[in-house]
């Protein structure tokens, strides 16, 4: 049989057949598509100004590209918040980390790392008759700056409260697609030194607010030689938490290691105070318009 | 501090400002002028309440520190090549223009707000016959006999409470005879009607305010359980008078509640009209309908008679604060969203949608001196002299009138689209 186009396909009635030729035609057209890309890719490496106009012209469209205009990207900060005693007065964080009531052992690994990240942090066991807002009280007594609630459910950690003290506000998370560090290959051990903070992409004034959390969250001064730094990357709204040690190998080359661990976050929740009054929510219809995102 | 918001140009007849969406070719700009005015507070300052009287037309404002100030609002008239739409308030400060000017102000009426505990005002309200009434969370009620009088030491009462018990909501009965008659409730402090002494009599002799009428909670839930009581806002209803009381409380709960001095002392109804049981903020009345905005971004739109729910007003996200009422035609909101919104009654369309950069606690609809006549005729005779204080209810025909050329416009368009349609589907068939 000779060549076979989509029009014949369309007559063959046997299923079977039509399968095998539908297969054929794609591999045909997958093998003319790798040739026409060598021989692109040997021109453009004859003259480089080819490929510059190539990748010119042909910009792709992404999600990200297309967002729907938002006129609180890049705005001052108006006003105070009640984040102002880190930034104005320089008060050191001192954060207090616990987990759900009968929580399992995800939760107390997680934890552990997490008082393994943030530098001065205490975990403390949770006890069921303590309600987050009886926490924050005591916390607040004895000068902690932030709560740090894990949540666990089914043995899988799916959530994390952080509360700034001592009036507020609230903020919670989903936590998806977490990975230890012993799964990461090749990672190294974090050191107890201060690491450097990156957030990315946080623009609107709900995601400096987020923003201004997780900066609340370190000590003011970084600990250069730890070479530590926790990036945390906002993209579609989703938070990517990760850690690395980075080395300066030469003038030009910059080797990273990864510590670990890997874990997504999703802002669901703003409320003022402890647990009060809700400043913004993450609701299905706020989807709606695939383009539009929040941070 | 406030802000004053004036959607000076529209982009289209018909569609408010928006700042939500990009100046283009498409949609020129969209020039929202945005003013501070009384700035120089903190948040330990912030205003709560803020009444637009429409007596005098000032703005009268209470703030946490114990402030309660009155502005004039007089130099804000379209001269500056703006027209005022809003003053719309809230906490943080810049700014320059000194347009509103503060013309009385009392101070330390009551302590500093410090923590949870302390004194707080909950309502501040103009009364019918024109009488700036505040009330406080622990039952203090301050009454000057006018805005001019602000400077002056007020009369105080206090409120018939028991110990612990808590004022959250506070409202004056309207008509002018009446407004000695208000209402009160709070978290466990079920709904109370009193009566306070007159305001003369008061200055020979210390009057006590008298109760008139005091509600009776719920009868038990079908598992015999106490329903419990927390009242976030007290409505009046229009034909109430001292004698035949009609209240509609609003709870924490998500509940409306309607009492009935005639028929008794328990709610005669107490239906849920938000759905998720979430804490009402605000309730305003609306062309003869209850508007209720709750802490989860929902404002709906409600039948008193049945506490069925009519409308909703969509758009927010989070606690919206305040609901303004423009003369039965417009609702303003304002929130922890940072938006201020402004809906048409009828057909529930968002025309005006500001970012203002903070929070804010309360929302005032000044005039809409641009009526829709006005910006019309600009657009069709440039240069053209903007006639002044267009008559109100002048406004409200001219509106229709826009609204049914829109539709007409929309009418065109579709029938245009579907013909198109129809011609390509034949061609394709063809």
């Amino acid at each position: 049989m000779g060549a076979v186009d989509e029009q014949t396909l369309k007559g063959i009635k046997n299923k079977q057949k039509r399968q095998q030729l539908y297969a054929q035609l794609k591999h045909e057209h997958n093998k003319t598509r790798h040739k026409d890309r060598q021989a692109r890719a040997r021109e453009e490496r004859e003259n480089p100004e080819m490929k510059e106009k190539r990748l010119a012209e042909n910009v792709p469209e992404t999600i990200d590209s297309k967002r729907v205009y938002d006129e609180t990207t890049n705005v001052d900060m108006e006003g105070e918040d009640n984040f102002d005693s880190y930034f104005k007065e320089g008060k050191e964080p001192k954060v207090l980390v616990t987990t759900n009531a009968n929580a399992k052992k995800s939760a107390y690994e997680f934890a552990a790392m997490m008082v393994e990240i943030i530098p001065n942090t205490s975990f403390v066991k949770r006890q069921r008759k303590y309600t987050i807002k009886d926490m924050a009280e005591y916390c607040s007594n004895r000068d902690f700056t932030d709560l740090i609630v894990i949540n666990e459910d089914k043995k899988v950690v799916n959530g994390i409260t952080f509360v700034h003290l001592p009036e507020g506000p609230t903020f919670y998370f989903s936590i998806t697609s977490l990975i230890e560090r012993k799964k990461i290959t090749g990672h190294g051990q974090p050191t107890g030194h201060v690491p450097e903070l990156v957030l990315n992409n946080f623009t609107t004034r709900l995601g400096q607010s987020v923003a201004r959390l997780f900066q609340s969250l370190f000590p003011h001064r970084p600990e250069f030689e730890g070479r530590q730094v926790v990036t945390l990357h906002n993209q579609r709204d989703y938070i990517f938490f990760r850690m690395h040690r980075y080395v300066f190998r030469n003038e030009e080359k910059v080797g990273l290691q990864e510590l670990g661990p890997q874990f997504t976050l999703k802002l669901r929740r703003i409320q003022k105070g402890i647990r009060q009054d809700i400043d913004w929510e993450y609701k299905t219809e706020l989807e709606k318009d695939k383009r539009r995102f929040y941070l | 501090m406030f802000r004053l918001i004036s959607p000076a140009t529209f982009a289209k007849p018909g569609f408010g400002a928006h700042t939500s969406k990009p100046a283009d070719d498409a949609s020129p700009a969209q020039a929202v002028s945005i003013t501070t005015h009384a700035e120089g507070n903190t948040r330990r300052s912030k205003v709560l309440q803020l009444v637009h009287s429409k007596q005098t037309g000032n703005v009268i404002v209470s703030r946490l520190n114990g402030v309660v100030e009155v502005y004039d609002t007089s130099k804000l008239e379209p001269a500056a090549e703006q027209a005022k739409d809003r003053v719309e308030e809230d906490k943080g400060s810049t700014g320059t223009l000194d347009l509103l000017q503060l013309v009385y102000e009392h101070k330390g009426l009551i302590p500093p707000f410090e923590n949870k505990d302390s004194e707080t005002f909950i309502d501040l309200l103009v009364d019918d016959a024109g009488r700036v009434v505040v009330a406080t969370n622990k039952g203090s009620v301050f009454i000057w006999s006018g805005e001019d009088k602000i400077n002056n030491e007020p009369v105080k009462f206090t409120l018939p409470l028991n110990e612990n018990e808590i004022v959250e909501s506070f409202q004056v009965h309207p008509g002018k005879e009446n407004v000695n008659c208000v209402a009160y409730g709070g978290k466990e402090t079920d709904l109370r009607v009193v009566k306070l002494p007159s305001l003369e009599k008061t200055k020979k002799q210390k009057g006590q305010p008298a109760i008139i009428f005091k509600a009776k909670n719920l009868s038990n839930s079908r598992l015999e359980l106490r329903v419990p009581i927390h009242i976030k806002k007290l409505l009046f209803d229009k034909t109430s008078s001292p004698n035949h009381l009609k209240i509609y409380a609003f709870t924490q709960w998500g509940d409306m509640r309607f009492y009935d001095s005639a028929l008794g002392r328990k709610p005669r109804f107490s239906v849920l009209v938000l759905p998720k049981k979430a804490s009402i903020i605000h309730a305003i009345w609306l062309d003869g309908k209850l508007v209720v905005c709750d802490n989860t971004g929902i404002v709906v739109k409600v039948d008193p008679s049945s506490g069925s729910q009519i409308s909703k007003f969509k758009g927010h996200i989070g606690t919206t604060h305040a609901l303004d009422n423009f003369q039965d035609s417009i609702l303003a909101t304002t929130g922890s969203d940072r938006y201020v919104r402004a809906y048409d009654n009828e057909t529930r369309e968002c025309i005006v949608k500001v970012f203002v950069g903070t929070q804010s606690n309360a929302v005032a609809i000044m005039e809409d001196t641009e009526s829709w006549q006005d910006r019309r005729r600009r657009k069709y005779t440039p240069g053209a002299s903007r006639e002044e204080g267009m008559t109100r209810a002048n406004n409200g025909e001219q509106r229709e009138e826009e609204e049914s050329s829109d539709e007409e416009e929309l009418w065109n368009k579709l029938e245009s689209n579907i013909t198109q349609r129809r011609k390509r589907r034949r061609l394709a068939l063809a």
